[in-house]
C-alpha cells in the first residue's frame, strides 16, 4: 500500500506534467457553455421563425410561395434551420470535447494513479462486470432492469485477488412507479405536475450507484451467504430531502434462511441470509462481525455483502464517480468552481478512494492464508 | 335462531383458527428441535474431523518435538476418550475444551521448532486443523442459536403450553467458547 506523501511526491514529479498537457490540450472544456445557452440559441430562432411568418401572411398563403419557390419566407424557414443545425453541431461538438476529455483523463490520469499502485493492477476503463454476474450476488437491493458498469480495476493485494469496478443500476418503469408510490405518498407528489413527474421518474429510475467489490476470500466454502443493510436509502445519491429509507426487498429464493447472529448491534443494522446455517457462521466468525461492524461504522454507508464461490462481494455506495474528472457532472448541473478543477486536492482525492478500496484486504484480513483452503 | 346459528359459525370459525394455529406453533417448535439435532450433528462430524487429524498430527510433529512429549501424550489420551461412546454429553464437552487447550499449547510450542513449522506436511496439517477448529466454532455457535430460540418458543406464552401439553423441555446450550484462529504472535509471547 503506497502512503499519500509517496503519492504526493509522484504527483510532483511525474503526474502533475500530465494534467498540466491534458488541460492545454483541452481549453474548451473549461468555458461556461452550457446546454441552457444552446437551448436560448435555438428558442431564439423559433422566436424570430414566428414573427416572421406573423409578417409574411398565413400558412397556407407561405406554402402557396414554398411551391412558386418565393423569396423571402422560404429563404427565412431555410435560415432558421440552419441557426438550429448550427447551434445543434456546437452543441454536439461540445458534448465530444467533453466525451474526449473524459476518456483522456481516464487512461492518462487515472491509469497512471493505478499504475503508481503497482503493477500488478490493470485498469480498463471501458470493462466492467457483466449485468447477469452483479444480479446472480444478489447483492444489488432489488432487481436491476439495467447496470451499466466501467472503469475496471483488477490485481492482487499481497496474497488476495483482487478486483472492482463502478456500477449504476436502474430500476424496471414498474418497479419504478411501485417504488415511486411508496416512497412519495406521504409527500403529496401525486399533486405535482406531469413535467415535475416526469423528471423525478427519471431520477428515480437509477436506483443504485456505487463500487462493486470483489475479492478471493481466505477461507473456503460451499454456501452462498447474503447481508443486507435493514433499511436502505434508494435514491440516496440523487436528492436527500426526498429519499425515503425502504425496506431491502428479498429477492431471495427459499433456500436462503435468515441467520441471527450474536451481536445485536450489528442485527439491527444488517440483516444476514445464508444457504446453511453453520457454513454462514465458519464465514462469520465473530471477528469477522467485528471487522463488518468496523467498517460499517468507517464508512458511514450502507453496504451489501454476498460471500459465494469462495469470493467475498462488496457494493459500497457512491455519490460521485471516482474515476470521472468531475467538470462533467458539475458544469452541466450547475455553477463550476473553474479556478478548482483539476488542482492538486482533487487529483489527492482520486488515489485516496482508491487506495482505501485497496486496502479493504487489510480492513478484512483476507491476506490471512492460515486455512487449507483449495 | 338465526342468532344460534351465527354463533355456532363464529365458535366453530374461532375453534379452526385456534386449532390451526397452535398446529402451526407445535410445528415450529418441531422444527426448532430438529434443528438442534441438526446442529448436534454438525458439532460431532466436526469432532470426528479433529480426532482423525490428530493422528497424523502426532506423527508429523514427534520426529521434531523429542522435548515435549508431554503435550503430545496428552494429546492421545484425550483424543483416546473422546472416542469411546460411553461418555456423557457434559463429559464429553469438557474432554474437547481440554483438547482444544492442548492443541493451542502444541501450537504455541511448534514456534521454537523452524524446521517444523517450515515442513510442508505440517503447514497442511496445521490449515486443515484451523479450518476445523473453525467450523467446530461455527456449528457450536450454531447449535445455542438453535437452543435459544428453541428454549425461547417453549418458554413463552402459548408456547408454553405447547410444551406442557407435549412434553417439551428446555436444552442446554454449550458453554460460549469462541475458538479463532490467528496467525501467532511470538513477539506477544516473549514480551511476558
Amino acid at each position: 500500500m503506497k502512503s499519500l506523501d509517496e503519492f504526493k511526491q509522484f504527483y510532483r514529479e511525474e503526474l502533475q506534467e500530465n494534467v498540466k498537457k491534458l488541460r492545454k490540450d483541452n481549453p474548451n472544456i473549461f468555458t461556461r457553455l452550457e446546454i441552457k445557452d444552446f437551448l436560448k440559441i435555438d428558442l431564439s430562432t423559433l422566436i424570430i421563425a414566428a414573427i416572421l411568418f406573423m409578417i409574411f401572411g398565413i400558412p397556407i398563403v407561405g406554402l402557396l410561395w414554398i411551391s412558386k419557390g418565393s423569396f423571402p419566407f422560404f429563404w427565412t424557414i431555410i435560415g432558421v434551420l440552419t441557426s438550429h443545425i448550427v447551434s445543434r453541431g456546437i452543441l454536439q461538438n461540445n458534448f465530444q470535447e467533453k466525451a474526449q476529455f473524459k476518456t483522456a483523463f481516464k487512461q492518462q490520469i487515472m491509469g497512471s494513479i493505478i499504475r503508481f499502485l503497482g503493477n500488478q493492477f490493470s485498469y480498463n476503463p471501458t470493462e466492467g462486470l457483466a449485468k447477469e454476474k452483479l444480479n446472480d450476488s444478489f447483492i444489488l437491493p432489488r432487481k436491476a432492469k439495467g447496470v451499466k458498469s466501467e472503469d475496471y480495476v483488477s490485481g492482487t493485494v499481497g496474497d488476495t485477488d483482487i478486483s472492482f469496478c463502478e456500477i449504476i443500476a436502474s430500476a424496471s418503469m414498474v418497479e419504478e412507479r411501485k417504488v415511486y408510490q411508496i416512497s412519495n405518498e406521504q409527500k403529496g407528489f401525486q399533486k405535482m405536475s406531469r413535467s415535475m413527474l416526469a423528471k423525478m421518474r427519471h431520477e428515480i429510475s437509477e436506483f443504485y450507484r456505487g463500487i462493486y467489490f470483489v475479492a478471493d476470500f481466505h477461507k473456503s466454502f460451499q454456501a452462498n451467504v447474503l447481508i443486507r443493510p435493514t433499511e436502505f436509502t434508494w435514491n440516496d445519491h440523487h436528492n436527500e430531502e426526498t429519499a425515503e429509507p425502504y425496506k431491502v426487498n428479498k429477492r431471495l429464493d427459499d433456500s436462503f434462511e435468515q441467520v441471527h447472529l450474536e451481536d445485536p448491534v450489528l442485527e439491527s443494522t444488517y440483516n444476514f441470509y445464508s444457504t446453511d446455517q453453520q457454513e454462514a457462521r465458519y464465514i462469520l466468525s465473530t471477528t469477522m462481525m467485528e471487522r463488518i461492524k468496523q467498517f460499517s461504522n468507517r464508512t458511514n454507508k450502507k453496504l451489501f455483502f454476498c460471500f459465494k464461490n469462495s469470493s467475498m462481494h462488496l457494493t459500497i455506495p457512491y455519490k460521485k464517480d471516482l474515476f470521472d474528472p468531475d467538470i462533467l457532472s458539475e458544469s452541466l448541473r450547475q455553477e463550476p468552481d473553474l479556478s478548482n478543477i483539476l488542482n492538486n486536492e482533487e487529483i489527492f482525492t482520486y488515489f485516496q478512494d482508491i487506495n482505501f478500496l485497496l486496502g479493504i484486504v487489510e480492513d478484512f484480513n483476507l491476506n490471512t492464508r492460515i486455512w487449507s483452503k483449495t | 335462531m338465526l342468532i344460534a346459528t351465527i354463533a355456532v359459525i363464529i365458535a366453530l370459525a374461532i375453534f379452526i383458527i385456534g386449532t390451526g394455529y397452535l398446529v402451526a406453533l407445535y410445528n415450529r417448535i418441531v422444527r426448532r428441535e430438529n434443528e438442534i439435532d441438526n446442529a448436534y450433528g454438525s458439532i460431532e462430524a466436526n469432532l470426528k474431523k479433529r480426532h482423525d487429524l490428530i493422528p497424523n498430527l502426532i506423527s508429523s510433529v514427534k520426529q521434531y518435538m523429542d522435548y515435549e512429549s508431554d503435550t503430545l501424550q496428552q494429546i492421545v489420551e484425550l483424543r483416546n476418550m473422546a472416542r469411546s461412546d460411553d461418555l456423557s454429553t457434559k463429559k464429553q464437552e469438557e474432554i474437547e475444551s481440554q483438547m482444544t487447550q492442548a492443541l493451542d499449547k502444541l501450537m504455541v510450542q511448534v514456534e521454537d521448532y523452524p524446521d517444523l513449522k517450515a515442513s510442508e506436511n505440517f503447514i497442511q496439517l496445521q490449515q486443515s486443523l484451523n479450518e476445523v477448529e473453525e467450523q467446530l466454532s461455527a456449528s457450536r455457535r450454531f447449535f445455542n442459536s438453535a437452543v435459544k430460540q428453541f428454549n425461547d418458543s417453549i418458554e413463552t406464552f402459548p408456547g408454553n403450553v405447547i410444551a406442557a401439553l407435549f412434553d417439551f423441555s428446555s436444552r442446554e446450550m454449550f458453554n460460549a467458547e469462541v475458538h479463532e484462529h490467528k496467525t501467532p504472535d511470538v513477539g506477544s509471547l516473549l514480551d511476558n
